[in-house]
């Protein structure tokens, strides 16, 4: 099959620039509600699954072809970004609870 | 995109907002000696809707994915489409003399005022 690299491109990109902004925004939220340990682990993988629920539910509407799978839309890039929520996540919480 | 970067610069306010609110509630709870205490809902509840709005200012701005398939893009050009070279056009042979709004080059200046072919007249250009 004939792909389009200027598309394949374009949609790597989006989908990399939404999950970052969703580890950013996701660990100022983290930050700012003062969880600790597992629990703010389990709410990035919550934020996480739910933005790739929210693709999956994008993707079945139209019949157009975005990624080679769709276990991309869900997967991809969650934990690459683990460490910029991490960083967000100390930050606040240090800008927020502790001084 | 330009409504929902507005959006997204809003809902960055309402976090930052909810940040200060908690810092505060912090800084007195901490003072009364009430440290067990959790966050008050209304500050989460801020927290989560400007989490919610940004995120869905981000995925607008992020943009709609497109088709991959190669066939599906070239299928709707058309055959005139494809073939058209337009680093291939000439305007500048003998048969602009056809043209109603041809000046002929002065007498005098001939062999001396000849264009080159590949010239553009100036009213193509923009």
């Amino acid at each position: 099959m004939p792909l389009n690299p200027r598309n394949v491109m374009l949609n790597t990109k989006s989908l990399n620039f939404s999950r970052t902004a969703l580890s950013v925004l996701g660990g100022g939220v983290a930050g700012i509600l003062g969880l600790t340990s597992i629990l703010g682990f389990l709410f990035y993988f919550a934020a996480s699954g739910l933005l790739g629920l929210v693709y999956l539910m994008q993707s079945s509407r139209s019949d157009g072809m975005f990624f080679l799978s769709k276990q991309q839309l869900v997967t991809s890039y969650v934990f690459e970004n683990l460490f910029t929520y991490i960083l967000m996540w100390t930050l606040v919480y240090g800008c927020v609870h502790v001084y | 995109m330009a409504f929902f970067k507005a959006v997204l610069f809003m809902s960055l306010g309402v976090l930052f907002h909810a940040a200060y609110s908690v810092a505060e509630w912090r800084y007195y709870s901490r003072k009364t000696d009430q440290d067990t205490e959790s966050i008050p809902w209304d500050i989460i509840i801020q927290t989560l809707a400007g989490f919610l709005l940004a995120m869905i200012a981000v995925l607008n701005i992020a943009g709609e994915f497109k088709e991959i398939r190669a066939t599906v893009e070239l299928s709707q050009k058309s055959w005139e489409d494809v073939r058209n070279r337009p680093s291939f056009y000439l305007f500048n042979h003998r048969a602009m003399a056809l043209s109603p709004d041809y000046v002929p080059p002065s007498p005098s200046a001939s062999g001396m005022g000849r264009s080159h072919l590949t010239k553009i007249p100036d009213k193509y250009l923009s």
